[in-house]
């Protein structure tokens, strides 16, 4: 190894210390383990090269796991504070033990980088280790990193404890912060009772975000709405005003809510908060159906927004002045129709279909010449919506126009008002010079009932022109019936090969039969990589042992569309074969197509593959990814019981809950009580916890039994499943105890 | 609830599309703006008839006419907006500190400004304009020029007439002095401040087109990198510098910076405004 890389770790210039970092990760671990090591000894006043080491410690992985850890005990208390550091990177639950043994360390500034370095790794058995600093430490920056090591084990349970230290007020922002990070609505209460609207906002979208999907979400907006005071919701929408915008995202759907039961009193503040969001650039398009419900005239910051905002603002404005029924819009709608902004101009022609009035009737006719094609359409359905007497005669007129996207409009028209009559254009416009004509004659015959039409398109697939096959082939994908068949095979040995990609897709749709394989199998060799990468999808139906030989040698296509395509292949053979190439890809694929090789991996059966994911879900560099590929694939009784087992993570537990909560609650609820029998004792709290996400009915039985059997650290978290059910906790069991924090704090 | 529906962006073929763009255009679409970059391309896909992204992903990749759709394309994924007077500062300092600068300096010498990304030439016209005002064209050459991915809005800018929303930020006067309204509510340029202005198209990312751009003593490149991944970022700033007299400025956005991405500029404050000049050893700033 050369070591002068390892020198250049000090550099002044930092592209030579990131290209240093970058050439040092290629080499084996153990070739720079003591020159890291040292450098962290000695050289740590060197900030440049302390970052550089950290940062290419973080990339090695374990194998520097034990050298780190004697280095904990090294007499100089900065060797110590950076060891901890460096072990925090590393991420792994090896180091736990070593680093709580230092919670204690002499030094305020090592304890304080031990807890952060614990907070970084989430494990919950630090725990009692946080709550003991944060209880107990006079010092203000510890109790700020233990609150972190908190937040980040994303436990329920510790709702009541975090909602005691509320109250004081150096640590009321970080204590609502972890609260938000609890991922358990009731989270919000401490917060609602108190009114502390200027730490509101945060901790409510990380909750939000965090039971997005589950039925918690429906809790948490609940809990909002019926305990929020009327008179209080001016001061909330005021704080919600200066938040960073993903706040401010988060809390649109709430919103939404509120605007179905606002008062009066509400409506006015309500209206101008949502008018404040609708301005910035990143939510007008998601605050643009709320404005559409508000009550009251918003038509004056509308046609202002229309004349001189930017174009998204002024296009949304367009939209909803035509929505709200503005009447006196109509001059500046028509203006905007001329726009050469071609989403205003669409808005426009869409509001004034919605306006009702037939003075727009002309400049909409005229508009279906307008270049944009998404103009000329919003136009024809505007025409269509305004329905003026003359219309079908307007469109017929114009099946003669010259520019085509006129006649095609004309067409689309005229087989939506008059289907009847309009067949024979639509057949004659078949023979259109222009394709789009052409098109849109496919798709209105492929909509229409008469028999002549589909008669017409499957004459047409065999003997038409190439841009009317493919059209005729995309327009009907899905909607083949087996007994066209025939004009399929064709298709696929059609000379053009955008005709036979098309079929390919047609055929995915077909149940598999011998002479389609063999024919798709022979598009495995088509010169175009897409027909390859089509056929390969279609064959995936049909798996058998020759696909599994071709895709394993198109996993290393140059072409990205065809490995994809290759992977799925393999995932449909699922057999061990095809999984172990899928995991020898791993290590040469791009980085950032890597997730859908796991992704792949999750929808096999063999042992191969549920291995390494399991696998991968303990790596934490990798557990979101896998976790992503998990959910993606279930429901499925193989991805189950890893979505279970990663539930009890608190890094990640959102993610493989979303999954968990795809399957159907009973298998749910099985694969979390076998999960609980077999837990260790400090993940089964948060493990219990999850039953509260689950119907009471499906779990309340076996949860009674379960929590009157089983140790008191269970207690909290059985508390919490009944509360979050509302229902009284069962007589008798060890859970009717005045004890239960959750009982004081929650409405 | 979205007022536009399309067709499913799968994983699969957003890391496709994401991959094609900024191979080509240098434009980053990240995993959160899958839902933009969808909106964006429905427009194309209803052109064509498209009934999928993959199938415009093959349309761009393997078309033989791809090379049309790619102009298209640039237009609807190229950000127009602008207005005259935007971040006005550091036009500001160019028509008042550094150009009557070196036109001291330089006595005789062209001066040249470029505007990368220029859109719909706001821009460089509000250039023009302040420079008209300081009456800087009388005390020398002055070449303007604005680039743009974007032949559309290059028409545009060409043309010289705007909208109401172009003149938000305008000052009191300007837009009477330099305009003329038209009778549809627009605004036409004066034709002697539309000729102090060039305009051609231009991909940041083509080096050979890159290459014929040089000796510029101020570079304009605002709200422009911020569309770009920070390896594209790093590239478009090296022409930059190969495009950049010694002494010369390049500013960026409010929004963009240099820093952690290049050692090859440095940040100077210039009369209250940001810019970057060639880090270089023994040259005046």
């Amino acid at each position: 190894m050369n070591l002068s890389w390892l020198q250049d770790l000090r550099s002044p210039d930092w592209q030579k210390r990131r290209q240093a970092i970058e050439r040092l990760a290629q080499e084996p671990p153990e070739a720079l383990r003591q020159g890291l090591l040292t450098l962290l000894r000695t050289q740590h006043q060197d900030i440049n090269a302390l970052n550089a080491a950290l940062q290419l410690i973080a990339r090695l992985g374990d194998t520097l796991l034990q050298p780190l850890i004697a280095l904990l005990d090294d007499p100089d208390p900065e060797v110590r504070l950076y060891t901890a550091q460096a072990l925090g990177l590393l991420r792994t639950e090896q180091a736990v033990p070593a680093l709580l043994t230092h919670v204690d360390d002499a030094d305020p500034r090592v304890r304080f980088h031990v807890l952060e370095a614990l907070a970084l790794i989430q494990t919950p058995v630090a725990r009692e280790a946080f709550l003991h600093v944060l209880t107990t430490s006079d010092l203000l920056d510890l109790r700020f990193a233990a609150l972190e090591g908190l937040a980040q084990l994303h436990d329920p349970t510790l709702i009541p404890v975090l909602a005691s230290y509320l109250d004081h007020p150096d640590l009321a922002p970080q204590v609502a912060a972890a609260l938000g990070q609890t991922q358990e609505p009731l989270a919000l209460w401490p917060l609602l009772q108190r009114h502390m609207w200027d730490f509101f906002w945060p901790a409510y979208a990380a909750l939000a975000q965090d039971v997005a999907d589950t039925p918690a979400a429906s809790r948490l907006e609940a809990l909002v709405l019926e305990n929020v005071p009327a008179a209080q919701w001016p001061d909330l929408l005021t704080a919600l005003s200066t938040e960073m915008v993903a706040t401010q995202r988060a809390a649109l759907p709430l919103l939404a809510r509120l605007l179905d039961r606002a008062s009066a009193d509400l409506s006015v503040p309500l209206r101008e908060a949502l008018l404040t969001l609708w301005r910035q650039p990143d939510l007008t398009e998601a605050v643009t159906p709320l404005l559409a419900q508000v009550h009251g005239d918003l038509s004056g910051p509308l046609l202002e927004a229309l004349q001189t905002g930017t174009p998204p603002l002024a296009a949304s404005a367009a939209y909803l002045l035509g929505r709200l029924g503005v009447r006196t819009a109509l001059p500046h709608l028509l203006q905007a129709l001329e726009d050469g902004e071609s989403a205003l101009a669409a808005a426009a022609a869409q509001a004034l279909g919605h306006l009702g009035d037939l003075h727009a009737a002309d400049p909409l006719l005229q508009a279906l010449a307008h270049p944009a094609p998404e103009v000329s359409q919003a136009a024809l359905e505007a025409l269509l919506t305004l329905h003026p007497p003359s219309l079908a005669a307007d469109l017929r007129v114009r099946l003669e126009d010259p520019h085509p996207q006129v006649r095609a409009a004309a067409l689309q028209g005229l087989a939506r008002l008059t289907p009847q009559e309009a067949l024979a254009d639509l057949l004659a416009a078949l023979d259109d010079p222009h394709p789009q004509v052409r098109q849109t004659a496919v798709q209105a015959l492929a909509e229409h009932a008469a028999p002549q039409a589909r008669a017409a398109l499957l004459e047409r697939l065999s003997h038409g022109a190439p841009d009317l096959q493919t059209a005729i082939l995309r327009t009907l994908t899905g909607r083949f019936a087996p007994e066209e068949r025939p004009h399929l095979l064709e298709a696929l040995r059609n000379p053009m090969p955008w005709v036979r990609l098309h079929a390919c897709q047609a055929l995915r749709h077909l149940p598999p039969d011998p002479e389609t394989r063999q024919t798709l199998h022979a598009l495995l060799d088509d010169p175009l990589p897409p027909v390859r990468a089509n056929a390969l999808r279609a064959l995936s139906t049909m798996p058998d042992a020759t696909l599994e030989t071709r895709a394993a040698a198109l996993l290393q296509a140059q072409e990205p569309d065809l490995r994809l395509a290759a992977a799925e292949a393999l995932a449909a053979c699922d057999t061990p074969q095809a999984a172990e190439h899928l995991l020898a890809a791993l290590s040469h694929w791009p980085e950032e197509e890597k997730p859908f090789l796991w992704r792949a991996l999750a929808r096999m059966t063999v042992p191969q593959a549920q291995a390494s994911l399991r696998a991968a879900l303990n790596d934490p560099r990798q557990r979101h990814r896998v976790l992503e590929a998990l959910v993606a694939a279930s429901p499925a009784p193989t991805t189950l019981p890893l979505l279970v087992e990663a539930l009890r993570h608190p890094s990640g537990r959102a993610q493989a809950r979303r999954g968990w909560l795809r399957h159907p609650p009973e298998q749910a609820w099985a694969a979390l009580e076998e999960a609980l029998h077999h837990a260790p004792p400090h993940l089964a709290p948060a493990l219990l916890a999850e039953a509260r996400f689950l119907p009471p009915q499906v779990a309340s039985p076996a949860l009674q039994r379960l929590a009157a059997l089983t140790a008191p650290a269970l207690h909290d978290a059985a508390c919490l499943v009944w509360r979050t059910w509302g229902q009284p906790l069962p007589q008798g069991k060890a859970l009717d105890t005045p004890n239960c924090t959750f009982w004081s704090i929650t409405p | 609830m979205s007022r536009v529906a399309h067709p499913p962006l799968d994983a699969a073929t957003f890391r496709l599309l994401q991959q094609l763009i900024h191979q080509t255009f240098g434009i980053h679409y990240t995993e959160e703006q899958q839902e933009l970059l969808a909106l964006k391309l429905l427009p194309r896909l209803n052109a064509l008839g498209l009934s999928s992204y993959l199938e415009y992903y093959y349309r761009l990749k393997y078309d033989p006419q791809a090379a049309e759709e790619w102009a298209e394309l640039a237009k609807v994924l190229t950000v127009n907006e602008t207005y005259f007077w935007r971040e006005f500062d550091q036009i500001r300092v160019a028509a008042e500190v550094l150009i009557p600068q070196w036109q001291d300096r330089f006595p005789g010498r062209a001066i040249r400004i470029w505007h990368a990304g220029c859109a719909s030439g706001e821009e460089p016209y509000t250039m023009a304009i302040a420079l008209e005002e300081r009456r800087a064209f009388a005390r020398g050459v002055i070449e303007i020029i604005g680039t743009d991915l974007n032949p559309a809005a290059l028409e545009q800018a060409f043309r010289g007439i705007y909208r109401r929303r172009s003149f938000r930020a305008i000052p009191p006067g300007i837009q009477e002095r330099y305009f003329r309204p038209l009778d549809d509510g627009r605004w036409e340029l004066d034709p002697a401040i539309r000729r102090r202005v060039r305009f051609f198209p231009l991909n940041l990312l083509d080096e050979e087109g890159m290459r014929a751009m040089r000796d510029f003593d101020i570079i304009f490149c605002r709200n422009v990198l911020l569309y770009f991944a920070p390896e594209t970022v790093r590239r478009v700033s090296e022409m930059f510098y190969q495009s950049l007299q010694d002494h010369g400025v390049l500013f960026l956005g409010a929004a963009e910076s240099l820093l952690n991405l290049t050692t090859r500029f440095t940040l100077v404050e210039i009369d209250g405004a940001l810019g970057y000049r060639k880090a270089l050893e023994g040259v005046d700033p």
